[in-house]
C-alpha cells in the first residue's frame, strides 16, 4: 500500500512539472508576443455615423454607494442618446437603489430601469430579465461599481461592424489602486491580465475572453441559446465559449478603457476568488468536451481554450503538490521531490496569482509604472491566499455540478464612500 | 511625426534591438560554462568553509552520488520524544490561533510555513526510526538544489531581462549580481542549515526544502527583478517604445 502511494506520489511530481511547464512556456509566449509581436487594434478607430442601437445594462444590488456614479459617466457618454437606453436592474435591492435609479429614470428619458423582485436572484437571472426587456441588438455590461468614460461604448460597440464578432471586451482597470496592499496586489494582476495575457491572446488569434463587464456582445446569438445560465457562477466565461463553439470571435480592445473598484479587504477579495473559480470551474466541467470535439475552433483555439479553462484548476493541482511534496520528502524519494519543489514552488509559485512575475512585469513596463511593480515579490506570499480561495472554488464547483444544487449568487461588497 | 509622440499604452511595444539580446545571450553561455565548471569546486568549498566555521574537525569531504560533486560527510541530532512532542504541540496552537484570524494573505503563508513544523514534529514523534535521510544525504539534497540554482540562475536572468530596454551594462551587472547573491546566500543556508540540523536536531530540516529553499530563493529573484524592471522603467522615460 505504501509502495503504492509513494508510486502515485512520483507519477504526480512528474505530471504536475509538465502542466507547469506548458503553462510557463506558454505564458513566456504571451510576454514576448506583446512586447515585440504586431499588435492587433480592435476596430475601435473606425468612424461611422451607422451605430447600431444599443442597451447598456447595469445588474444592480443594493448598490447605493456606487449607483450614481455609473449612472452620471453614462449620462455623459459621447454615444448619440438615440441610439441608446441605458437598463440599470434593481436586484430586490433593500437600500436607496431603487430610489436613486427613478431619480434619474425621471430626469433621462433612455434610463428605463428594471425593477426585479423575483425568487431567481443573481447576475445571470438578472440579465436575462433585461434581455427579454432591452430593444438594442447590441448588449452593453458593466457592474455597478465600473466607471466608463465618454467614448467607451462606442469604443465597443464600433466592432459589431464586423459581422463574425460575438463579444468584444474592453480593459478594467482599478480605481482604488492606493489604498491598501491588497489594491496595489490586485493591480498588478489586472496588469499582467489585460495589458499582456489577453492582449497577446488577441494578437495571437487565441481566445481572449469576454469579461462579462466593460463588454459587450451581440444579442441574438445570446437570446436564442437560451440566454445566461442560471446554474452558473461565470456566466462571462460561459459565453465567451458557447459564442466561439458557434463561430463568432471575441475582440479585445485593449484601449476600451474602463476603471472598476477593487476589493479592499482580504475577506471580500477571498469570497470574490472563490466565486469566480467556482463559475470558472464549473464551465470546465461543461465545456472540455465540447471544446475537443467542435469543428468551429482552430486546433490552436482549442489549445488556448482547453489552458484557459485550466487556469483555476491549477492553484488546486498545486495545493495537491504540496502534500504531495511532504510525501516525498518523508519517503526519500528526493529526487522527484527536488524536482517538483523546485517546479512548483519556487519559479512557478506565482501561478498562484494568475500571472507569472514576467508577464506582469511586462505589462507595468508597457504601462509606464515604476513603483508598484517592486510589490512583485509579495505575490509570492499572497500565492498560498489564492491558492486555498481557488481550490476551495473547485470544490465549489464539484459540489454544484453533482448535488445539482441552485447557485447561490454572493455580492460583492463596495467602499467607496 | 509618429517619432514625436509616445504611442498610448494599449498599443505600445518595444523597440527590438537584436544585438543586445546576443549580447546578453553570450555572456549567460559564459557564465554557465564558467558555473558548469567551477560547480564542483563550489560544493567543496560550501562543505569546507562550514567544516572551519562550525568546528566539525571530525567530518570529512565526500563525493555525491551523483553529477561529481562534493558534501560534507556528518551527522545530525535526532529529535528526544519530549521535543518532538512539545514542538508539535506548540506549532498546532500556533495553527490554532492562525485559523481564528480574519482571512489575510500572511495568515496562509503562516499556515504554510507552521504546517511543514507540524507535519515535520508529528513525523519524527511517530515514524523517527523510518526517517530516510542522514545529516550528509540532506546535504547532499541541498547541494543539489544550490548547485541547479546557480546554473538556473544565470538562464532564468536572461529570458526574463530580455523584454526590457535599458543600458547593456545593466543587464549584465542584474545576471551577475543574482548569481552572486545566490552563492552568497546558498553559503549561509549551507552553514545554518548543518548548525540547526546538528543542534536543534533534524525536526527543523523540512523548513530548509518547503520554505528557506527554492521557494525562498524565487522570493529574492523577484525582488531584484522587480526592481529592474523599475529602473529600466524609470530610465527610458518612454523612449523605448515604438508603434
Amino acid at each position: 500500500m505504501v509502495n503504492i502511494i509513494i508510486f502515485i506520489s512520483k507519477v504526480y511530481a512528474y505530471v504536475l512539472m509538465f502542466i507547469l511547464l506548458i503553462y510557463t512556456v506558454r505564458h513566456y509566449i504571451f510576454s514576448l508576443n506583446r512586447v515585440f509581436g504586431k499588435q492587433r487594434i480592435s476596430y475601435g478607430d473606425i468612424i461611422d455615423s451607422d451605430l447600431p442601437f444599443v442597451s447598456v445594462l447595469i445588474p444592480m444590488h443594493n448598490e447605493e454607494k456606487v449607483a450614481k456614479d455609473i449612472l452620471i459617466s453614462l449620462t455623459l457618454s459621447s454615444y448619440p442618446k438615440d441610439k441608446l437606453e441605458i437598463i440599470p436592474i434593481d436586484d430586490s435591492s433593500e437600500d436607496n437603489t431603487a430610489r436613486i435609479l427613478k431619480e434619474f429614470e425621471s430626469k433621462y428619458d433612455y434610463i428605463r430601469p428594471l425593477y426585479r423582485n423575483s425568487n431567481r436572484k443573481g447576475k445571470a437571472a438578472a440579465l436575462n430579465d433585461a434581455l427579454r426587456f432591452a430593444t438594442g441588438d447590441i448588449i452593453v455590461v458593466f457592474d455597478a461599481d465600473y466607471i466608463p468614460g465618454k467614448g467607451l461604448i462606442r469604443e465597443l460597440v464600433i466592432n459589431f461592424i464586423d459581422p463574425s464578432v460575438g463579444a468584444v471586451m474592453g480593459r478594467v482597470i482599478p480605481l482604488n489602486i492606493s489604498k491598501n496592499i491588497l489594491t496595489r496586489l490586485i493591480d498588478l494582476e489586472r496588469i499582467g491580465g489585460y495589458q499582456t495575457d489577453q492582449q497577446s491572446r488577441f494578437n495571437l488569434k487565441l481566445i481572449p475572453q469576454y469579461g462579462g463587464t466593460t463588454g459587450a456582445f451581440r444579442k441574438e446569438p445570446v437570446v436564442l441559446t437560451g440566454g445566461f445560465k442560471n446554474e452558473i457562477l461565470a456566466e462571462d466565461t460561459e459565453l465567451t465559449f458557447r459564442l466561439y463553439l458557434m463561430g463568432y470571435k471575441v475582440i479585445y480592445s485593449n484601449r476600451a478603457e474602463c476603471y472598476e473598484e477593487v476589493p479592499e479587504s482580504w475577506i471580500v477579495r477571498a469570497r470574490q476568488i472563490r466565486r469566480w473559480s467556482c463559475g470558472h470551474n464549473q464551465v470546465m466541467f461543461l465545456y472540455v468536451p465540447k471544446i475537443i470535439f467542435s469543428n468551429k475552433l482552430t486546433i490552436k483555439e482549442k489549445v488556448d481554450g482547453l489552458l484557459l479553462l485550466g487556469v483555476y484548476f491549477l492553484p488546486l493541482l498545486l495545493l495537491i503538490g504540496i502534500v504531495n511534496s511532504f510525501i516525498l520528502f518523508f519517503s526519500g524519494a528526493y529526487f522527484q521531490f527536488i524536482l517538483q519543489s523546485v517546479a512548483s514552488v519556487s519559479i512557478f509559485q506565482s501561478f498562484g496569482n494568475f500571472a507569472p512575475f514576467f508577464e506582469i512585469a511586462v505589462g507595468t513596463y508597457l504601462d509606464g509604472v515604476t513603483n508598484r511593480v517592486k510589490l512583485l515579490p509579495i505575490l509570492g506570499i499572497n500565492f498560498f491566499f489564492e491558492m486555498w480561495f481557488s481550490s476551495l472554488g473547485f470544490l465549489d464547483a464539484l459540489k454544484y455540478i453533482i448535488s445539482k444544487r441552485e447557485i447561490h449568487w454572493q455580492k460583492t461588497e463596495r467602499f467607496r464612500e | 511625426m509618429v517619432e514625436k509622440f509616445t504611442p498610448h499604452r494599449a498599443i505600445r511595444k518595444v523597440k527590438i534591438d537584436r544585438s543586445e539580446i546576443i549580447f546578453v545571450a553570450i555572456y549567460t553561455i559564459i557564465l554557465e560554462i564558467l558555473f558548469y565548471l567551477l560547480v564542483p569546486k563550489i560544493t567543496y568549498f560550501w562543505g569546507n568553509y562550514t567544516k572551519t566555521i562550525l568546528n566539525l574537525n571530525y567530518s570529512s569531504i565526500i563525493g555525491t552520488e551523483y553529477f561529481n560533486l562534493y558534501v560534507l560527510d556528518t551527522i545530525g541530532t535526532f529529535p528526544q520524544f519530549s521535543f518532538s512532542f512539545f514542538s508539535l504541540l506548540i506549532s498546532t496552537a500556533i495553527l490554532f490561533v492562525l485559523l481564528i484570524q480574519r482571512p489575510h494573505m500572511m495568515k496562509y503563508f503562516l499556515i504554510y510555513i507552521d504546517s511543514v513544523i507540524i507535519v515535520s514534529s508529528f513525523y519524527f514523534l511517530i515514524f523517527k526510526q523510518f526517517f530516510p535521510y542522514t545529516l550528509t544525504k540532506l546535504l547532499e539534497m541541498l547541494t543539489y538544489m544550490q548547485a541547479s540554482n546557480l546554473i538556473l540562475f544565470p538562464i532564468v536572468s536572461a529570458l526574463s531581462i530580455i523584454f526590457f530596454k535599458t543600458k547593456i551594462y545593466k543587464k549584465i551587472l542584474f545576471i551577475t549580481f543574482v548569481v552572486l547573491y545566490a552563492f552568497l546566500v546558498d553559503t549561509v543556508r549551507y552553514i545554518v542549515f548543518v548548525f540547526i540540523t546538528k543542534n536543534l536536531s533534524y525536526i527543523f530540516s523540512p523548513l530548509f526544502f518547503f520554505i528557506l529553499g527554492p521557494y525562498f530563493d524565487s522570493l529574492y529573484f523577484v525582488s531584484f527583478f522587480s526592481f529592474f524592471v523599475s529602473l529600466s522603467s524609470k530610465d527610458s522615460n518612454g523612449e523605448m517604445f515604438e508603434w
